[in-house]
């Protein structure tokens, strides 16, 4: 054979060769056992008592009910009340405002976002938007976006708000069960010194926080597991000695509108569930000695002799739990693309940045969004409204729907909502929401 | 309809298809399609990494119909040589026939090919596909005054038409030259069936034999001399190693046109001359998504290997450094962006000494460097390193 043959046929034989020993180029991924998921261990005995049937008095028969004085549900019954609506507002502790005074979660986030022609302005106005001015008018908030303000002067406007539109206030009082007639929400059981007793009402406002009247009443819902911290105040902060030998600069917190006062966030435990007792129970008590512990380190340290404990917050920072399944889920790309509803009952801002399509979308790019009502109304269950940071939405959403701003938004509209239909004698979820915007707007609200 | 398959509408059809194809428009998987067309591409890269993926099929009708109609692919889909075409017929003075100019295209290809088969294929970064659809990435956007010099390369060739009009198609392309060798070839079998001599018609064969030991040994010796190129770049996930990635990636640009959060960018470190245009990640723009294997989908070459989305946790691109004295979580504010936007849960918030301190902590064998936290930290304070560790097969 030829040189020449022999080289051809080598380049054919090796190339066929080279294409031969190919396989099919693709990396997939390697096949991995799937953990089983270790199931959270019941806390209960697993035994059960019979509660005996028993006649319960019957406190009061109202229009709106709302069930949850934090900010949402505050603001749903001064929304609520304002329309004429006869408003029952009941409270487990001794305070309005939620998490936000009593937890101390102290800054009304999310009031500022950009609108259309990317100028950052105000986004939260109605009642929260009030509630927000009138703390600024008594000297009690600092920074204009975002305001930080003082937790006793919070509690004291919204109980005068409260005062002024005229709601009938239940302290000191659990609603520990829902009252039905099939798919229809009656009224509530509450709970507290006087013993059980009944509410019946055209329509209940579910401010909990935790949704747990829509849990009672049998809606369907979600359930998210979130870090759950403790929140305290430090006092004297004002009187550190920078200039002592041997200061070294601790972290004491975050400024409040009063100069010695500063509060302390807490991130805390991951992954926590807040719809078990015996979990928040642990928590509260492990977090309390860890916020001692390191007040006392605070204390040792040269310089800081004198800042001490104000508070810890009355309640636990329980970030999240259940998620309303309601008839409208409200999405991330909603809220990143200026989404307009026929059906807004308010218009909430930005407080983080944002990762959507997978860019960053900071704080000062970030589009104001419209929450519509649907968003509020469970699915089965009639006559019920949701407001508060368990309405219905997407979790990626979680950072803006949990926090104050959205909150009061969602109250005022809920809260108006029900006042509607009250006085137009229609089920909340057939309400006419050109006349709920009219209304929304009469109220100071702003919907873009 | 009759007159559209004439062989100068197809072109011309077939010219406006590849631009559009070429320009970064989020076609997706069809970025850059023509670069598929090219056998030369196709073959280099079957031959070096010894793997093909589906898509290389369509390169074979075209390495088949050029046995039968010589040039077919040149004469009516090749996109640029349409424009070396239409800048030639500027030049009206003389039609040059370069007779004395050896068939440098042919060498090139045999050159690449042979050397492609131990490891390194030296010239892919000549196939006209390569240039014609890399020169559309400078309008992609985020360009380096680098990136622009290497990307009018094409430019360069159409204004060297002016003078030497259809001087690359004639002599210097190799995917023009691939078709001579596979001609070659065709007469060489031709002659095995008949039984006759082939000395008369298959004269070049001792060249052959010479430019493809020379290419074998270049492709030997050539990485061997090459200092390694600098290891702290990030490239896009299942990226071949360095020193191949300088020869395999044929410089098209379509995964930097595909990628839809934009954070592929061609390389433009002074240091490394050798890796200039190849793929590299910045994470300024976006990250790495979790759903997305779009460069990996449209690399005709295989310098970045497909990959399927479930395979990315495996395929490191880098690691998470968190510098935490920026950290907001670390300073008691409300943060926890970093976590929440990491789709490979490998970031843990940990209590640092009490539970008020909490810091985040990168899990190394789960972080892949995607870039979701360091592009998402509102105080800038997590840092994608590039690692050494890479998932190749």
């Amino acid at each position: 054979m030829k040189r020449r043959d022999f080289v051809t046929r080598v380049l054919i034989t090796g190339g066929a060769l080279s294409l031969g020993i190919g396989c099919q180029r693709k990396i997939e991924p390697e096949s991995e056992k799937t953990a089983k998921t270790a199931g959270t261990a019941d806390q209960t005995s697993g035994r059960f008592v019979t509660e005996p049937e028993r006649q319960i008095p019957l406190l009061a028969e109202t229009d709106v009910l709302v069930i949850g004085g934090g900010p949402a549900g505050t603001a749903a019954a001064i929304a609520a009340s304002r329309t004429g609506a006869e408003t029952y507002l009941v409270e487990r502790y001794n305070h309005l405002g939620g998490l936000w005074t009593g937890g101390l979660v102290l800054p009304l986030l999310s009031t500022h976002a950009i609108d259309k022609q990317k100028n950052r302005k105000q986004v939260i106005f109605g009642i929260g938007g009030e509630m927000a001015k009138r703390l600024k008018d008594l000297g009690m908030s600092i920074n204009e976006i975002n305001p930080v303000v003082d937790p006793e002067a919070a509690k004291y406007v919204l109980e005068e708000m409260i005062r002024e539109a005229g709601v009938k206030m239940l302290y000191h009082t659990w609603g520990t069960n829902v009252i039905m007639d099939g798919n229809t929400i009656k009224g509530v059981f509450v709970e507290s010194k006087s013993g059980r007793m009944a509410v019946l009402a055209k329509i209940v406002i579910d401010c909990t926080g935790d949704g747990d009247i829509f849990h009672l009443a049998g809606d369907n819902y979600d359930v998210m597991n979130y870090a759950i911290g403790l929140v305290h105040r430090l006092g004297n902060v004002d009187r550190i000695n920078t200039a002592k030998p041997g200061y070294v600069k601790m972290n004491v917190g975050n400024p409040t509108p009063i100069a010695s006062v500063n509060w302390y966030n807490m991130w805390g435990k991951e992954n926590q569930d807040a719809l078990d007792v015996m979990n928040l129970s642990r928590l509260q008590m492990e977090y309390r000695r860890e916020i001692w512990d390191n007040v006392k380190k605070i204390k040792q340290t040269p310089g800081h002799e004198e800042v001490f404990l104000l508070d810890t917050a009355s309640q636990l920072g329980v970030r999240m739990s259940r998620i309303l399944d309601g008839e409208y889920r409200l999405t991330l790309e909603d809220t990143m693309t200026f989404k307009s509803f026929s059906d807004v009952i308010g218009i909430s801002g930005a407080w983080t940045t944002m990762l959507y399509k997978g860019k960053k979308i900071s704080v000062n790019e970030r589009p104001l969004w419209q929450i519509p009502y649907r968003s509020l109304l469970p699915r089965k269950t009639e006559n019920l409204l949701v407001a508060g940071r368990c309405f219905c939405f997407e979790r990626e959403l979680v950072e803006d729907t949990r926090i104050i701003g959205t909150c009061l938004v969602t109250g005022h509209g809920a809260g108006a909502a029900a006042g509607l239909a009250i006085k137009e004698k229609e089920n909340p979820r057939n309400i006419n929401t050109r006349k709920l915007k009219q209304l929304l707007l009469q109220q100071g609200a702003w919907l873009g | 309809m009759k007159n559209l398959f004439r062989s100068s509408n197809l072109r011309t059809l077939s010219f406006l298809f590849a631009v559009i194809l070429a320009l970064p428009l989020s076609w997706g998987a069809f970025t850059g399609f023509y670069t598929w067309l090219s056998p030369f591409m196709m073959l280099n890269s079957v031959l070096t990494i010894k793997t093909f993926v589906w898509l290389n099929i369509v390169a074979f009708p075209v390495l088949i119909f050029v046995l039968f109609r010589k040039r077919w692919f040149c004469r009516n889909l090749c996109p640029a040589g349409w424009c070396f075409d239409r800048i030639s017929g500027l030049n009206k003075r003389r039609t040059y026939i370069y007779d004395r100019v050896p068939d440098i295209g042919k060498w090139l290809a045999i050159l690449s090919l042979s050397s492609g088969i131990v490891g390194l294929p030296l010239f892919l970064v000549f196939d006209p596909m390569a240039i014609f659809n890399g020169f559309f990435t400078v309008f992609s956007g985020k360009m380096h005054i680098v990136a622009i010099l290497s990307f009018s390369g094409f430019i360069l060739l159409l204004a060297v038409h002016l003078f030497l009009p259809g001087i690359w198609c004639a002599k210097l392309c190799p995917l023009g030259g691939l078709q001579l060798v596979t001609d070659d070839l065709k007469t060489q079998v031709n002659l095995l069936f008949r039984k006759q001599k082939p000395e008369a018609q298959f004269g070049s064969g001792r060249r052959y034999f010479l430019m493809t030991g020379l290419g074998l040994i270049a492709g030997v010796a050539i990485p061997k001399m090459l200092k390694p190129p600098p290891d702290n770049v990030i490239r896009p996930p299942a990226t071949v190693e360095p020193i191949l990635l300088n020869t395999i990636c044929c410089r098209c640009g379509n995964c930097i046109k595909a990628c839809p959060t934009g954070i592929i960018m061609p390389s433009t470190d002074y240091s490394d001359i050798p890796g200039w245009m190849t793929p590299a990640v910045s994470f300024r723009s976006g990250y790495c998504l979790e759903t997305c294997n779009l460069c990996s989908r449209v690399c005709p070459t295989g310098a970045i290997t497909l990959f399927s989305v479930g395979a990315k946790k495996q395929l490191f691109m880098g690691t998470a450094v968190i510098h935490l004295e920026d950290c907001l979580l670390f300073n008691n504010k409300e943060c926890v962006k970093c976590k929440e936007s990491c789709k490979y849960e490998a970031l843990e918030f940990v209590a640092k000494e009490n539970i008020l301190n909490m810091i985040p902590v990168v899990d190394k064998n789960k972080c892949v460097g995607c870039g979701a936290c360091e592009v998402i930290c509102p105080s800038d304070c997590i840092e994608i390193r590039a690692i050494t560790r890479r998932t190749t097969q």
